[in-house]
């Protein structure tokens, strides 16, 4: 028998518990609401191209979805230069503004991007001048394997480096930016087996005749590389300028990483710097706190107006360098397995690139 | 009485600390950054840097031709209270003159400056137009920088119709009717001040002659043409009832007809050839499956010679005659953009690095000075260095094309520095195009009867001939192109 002194005792507790547990409110916010904002993203450079700008509107960051960046369209996008030189830009798809020709910036001249929005809104970027990169001699890379937080699993990827004086006589400041690059696919389609769904024979082997090697074009993996000649000025150098993590697919045979040595000021690599600490951080105490990362373009109309991303104009030197298998000490082991024709897998082509030059 | 102390101290002490009065904070303003500048337009950014809020009643730039700032033209943006940027912009400055700029704000009691930058603006020049050539009643625009809104465009004495102006440094205007000579210099009138364009605007010139010399039930397509010296050569492929032809002709000028020229080969269709006497590859006869035709020829001293055949297949290809080699390029069977050059001298084929892009036969091309050009399907003029493998965009066709149709099909010769190139599938258009400047001239457009096709051009002494065999008639019609002809 329990006794009611017991009873009594148990449920005094539970009213405690529950007492406890009652007083846990949901803490309900609102972010406050700064609409969404432009956001810029583009350069021009010396390169002979078409260059392209991106125009969005950030969406706000809060708990509730508030949807996409939507593309910011049917504006008109114009970068003039110092001695009043026009390029107007088209949009080629939404959001996205191509110069109509192929065009290069000069060193020396400054370029301003102008924009004026579908419901006439003006802005402007400040005056990026262009200096010369000190060119890259040469480029390398190595396999490099790194501890995660899973202990049973390491990250493992790729550095390029390069390898290039830098002169002593100015201050140089570097971007290095990832382009679209290509990869040998390495597929086995005669390990293809019907589908779950199969009238007759689900998950029956099926040999597949073809395709087992194709060549794929990825956009490069978002990591800034900036640097200032504040360590290494007037000393020749060797830096990492890309880390393309092995994802088990794309170093099975031969990956082209392709790139571009960008001068930019050091209006230019203060945003980088503070665009890299910023998604760069883990949510640890140790993070540094929230900036605000302010770009080079305002608005006309009202010049506190947030403005987001950075016009860049810049010397570039297009960079490229194949990776072979053969030569890395590390890969992603066991590698990823597609067990299917490799032309349908997603940009992939059985056609390799015209100037494919291993 | 000795209470009395404590409470003087306390009255003194309130009465110290009660002399705080509010006041306007204090603030400084930068004249930051001239942000751009542009004909009469200037744009500066400034910024008032406080601590706190600020009582400013107006706020704005002062621009001013003298350092001491007599008689500034303001910018008054208006009442302010926070600190932070804040831009002018101002379209009332005049043409080439250096200005001093400043920051200012007013106060309830003071009137604080900013610190002094100099800009200077533009003066109207024009760099450039386009077409540098055009018809009466179509338009140019002119590219230059420090254009007015109310800008005036002169073709000679001229006035002409300015249909717009954009952004301060293109002006679209209508081509007045020709009053005089061909050449006549083209001028902006912009504020008070001139601006001449360095080269000459000229009316379309060219005349085309239909000879009386033409190839009666013949029809070419898929076909070969050379040239060497003023001896003209066309022939091979297969007429528009799929019949091939197994001859070649030729012609010199002066003469009355095409005259067969005896080739031993077998026919063939989508050969690859140069403008010189090189040809070979291609296909014995028709359908998807064609069968390839492996031997290849050099027209030479007035005969035929067969040649080293290559490893690789060739057809409808391009092909080029660069430092005396044979460059056979791309085409249909084989990698697009593969490059291999015949050496006529030691007689063997060679691997060349491959285009950076690939390439077929209907692809307007041509040679000049040891290069090749390629006009491509997005009508981008590549210059091909062949053996160090560099491409280099030069310039984009000024026509547009309509895919599938008028992306094929046209001619392209060069005479001297000038390349003539159009007259793509269904349009008239042909252009100069200068290789030393890359500019491009509108000729007139071609008279004759659009539903053709264009088989062959040749180039003698300053005219241009070419052949076009038409659709809905049996027989190819010979012309004559003089190029300054009015």
């Amino acid at each position: 028998m329990i006794s009611t002194s017991k009873i009594r005792l148990s449920l005094f507790f539970l009213f405690l518990v529950c007492l406890g547990i009652s007083c846990i409110e949901e803490y309900s916010f609102e972010s406050q609401d700064p609409g969404r904002l432009l956001t810029i993203e583009g350069r021009i450079t010396t390169q002979l191209k078409k260059h392209r700008i991106r125009l969005s509107r950030a969406s706000q960051y809060g708990p509730d979805f508030n949807g996409l960046n939507r593309p910011e369209s049917l504006a008109t996008v114009l970068i003039r230069d110092d001695l009043g030189k026009t390029i107007s830009l088209e949009e080629i798809s939404p959001g996205v503004y191509e110069t109509a020709d192929f065009v290069s910036a000069e060193i020396g001249r400054s370029y301003n991007l102008e924009i004026i929005t579908f419901i006439g809104g003006r802005y402007i970027s400040l005056p990026e001048t262009i200096v010369p990169v000190p060119k890259i001699d040469s480029l390398s890379y190595r396999s490099v394997r790194s501890a995660t937080t899973n202990r049973l699993l390491s990250d493992v990827g790729v550095q390029v480096i390069a390898h290039f004086r830098d002169p002593g006589d100015i201050k140089n400041y570097y971007y290095w930016a990832g382009n679209e690059s290509t990869y040998v696919l390495v597929t086995q389609p005669e390990d293809f087996t019907n589908p779950p769904t199969h009238p007759t024979c689900p998950r029956c082997p099926n040999p597949k005749p073809c395709c087992k090697i194709c060549y794929r074009k990825e956009q490069p993996v978002v990591n800034i590389y900036a640097s200032d000649d504040n360590e290494f000025n007037g000393l020749s150098q060797s830096r990492i300028i890309a880390y393309i993590p092995d994802d088990g697919l794309r170093f099975l045979d031969t990956y082209r990483y392709e790139g571009s040595n960008l001068s930019i000021n050091e209006r230019g690599n203060r945003f980088l710097k503070l665009v890299d600490q910023q998604i760069s951080l883990t949510g640890s105490v140790f993070d540094p706190p929230p900036a605000n990362i302010r770009g080079n373009v305002f608005s006309l109309d009202d010049a506190n107006e947030t403005v987001l991303g950075y016009f860049f104009a810049s010397d570039e030197q297009p960079l490229q360098v194949y990776i072979k298998r053969e030569n890395l000490e590390f890969v992603l082991t066991p590698s990823t397995k597609i067990p299917d024709d490799c032309r349908l897998s997603r940009n992939a082509t059985l056609q390799p690139p015209a100037d494919w030059n291993p | 009485m000795k209470h009395i102390y404590p409470y003087i101290f306390l009255l003194c002490c309130l009465g110290f600390f009660s002399c705080d009065e509010k006041a306007d904070g204090g603030f400084t303003i930068v004249t930051e950054e001239i942000v751009n500048v542009n004909g009469t337009r200037a744009i500066i950014l400034g910024r008032i840097l406080a601590f706190q809020n600020v009582a400013v009643q107006e706020h704005g730039f002062q621009f001013s031709l003298t350092a001491d700032f007599s008689d500034p033209i303001e910018i008054k943006m208006g009442e302010r209270s926070r600190p932070g940027n804040f831009v002018g912009e101002t379209e009332s400055l005049s043409l080439g003159k250096e200005y001093f700029v400043r920051g200012f704000a007013q106060t309830k009691s003071d009137l604080v400056f900013g610190n002094t930058l100099t800009l200077v603006t533009l003066k109207p020049s024009v760099e450039r137009f386009f077409p540098i050539t055009q018809f009466a009643g179509e338009i140019v625009t002119v590219f230059g920088r420090g254009f007015e809104s109310t800008s005036e465009v002169f073709f000679g004495d001229t006035k002409a119709e300015v249909v717009d102006v954009e952004f301060g440094s293109q002006i679209r205007v209508r081509v007045p009717a020709k009053q005089g000579p061909n050449s006549i210099p083209l001028k902006v009138v912009t504020g008070s001040q001139t601006a001449l364009a360095e080269n000459l605007f000229r009316y379309p010139t060219g005349s085309y002659e239909l000879l009386d010399i033409r190839l009666d039930l013949i029809r070419f397509r898929g076909n070969i043409y050379f040239q060497q010296g003023s001896k003209f050569f066309v022939g091979l492929g297969i007429d528009f009832r799929n019949n091939f032809y197994p001859e070649i002709y030729s012609f010199i000028p002066g003469e009355s007809e095409w005259k067969p020229t005896n080739y031993p080969g077998l026919p063939k269709r989508k050969a690859v050839s140069t403008r010189t006497g090189f040809f070979g590859g291609g296909f014995q006869n028709l359908g998807i499956s064609a069968t390839y035709s492996s031997d290849f020829w050099k027209y030479e001293n007035g005969e035929y010679r067969q040649i080293t055949s290559p490893s690789f297949r060739f057809a409808d290809a391009i092909g080029a005659e660069i430092a005396g080699n044979f460059l056979a390029i791309g085409g249909l069977l084989e990698v697009g953009s593969l490059v291999r050059e015949y050496n006529p001298l030691l007689g063997n084929w060679n691997n060349l690095p491959n285009l950076p892009y690939d390439v077929t036969g209907d692809m307007l091309n041509f040679t000049y000075q040891n290069k090749l050009y390629i006009i491509d399907k997005e009508k981008i003029l590549w210059e091909h260095d062949p053996i160090t493998a560099s491409a280099v965009a030069k310039t984009v066709y000024p026509s547009p094309f309509i895919k599938t149709v008028s992306d094929f099909g046209g001619l392209a010769i060069v005479k001297g520095d000038k390349a003539y190139i159009g007259m793509y599938n269904s349009v008239r258009e042909f252009w100069e195009l200068d290789l030393k400047t890359f500019e491009w001239s509108a000729k007139n457009p071609f008279p004759g009867e659009i539903k053709a096709e264009n088989t062959a051009i040749f180039e003698h002494e300053g005219q241009l001939y070419f052949l076009r065999s038409l659709l809905f008639a049996d027989y190819t019609e010979f012309w004559r192109f003089d190029p300054d002809g009015l």
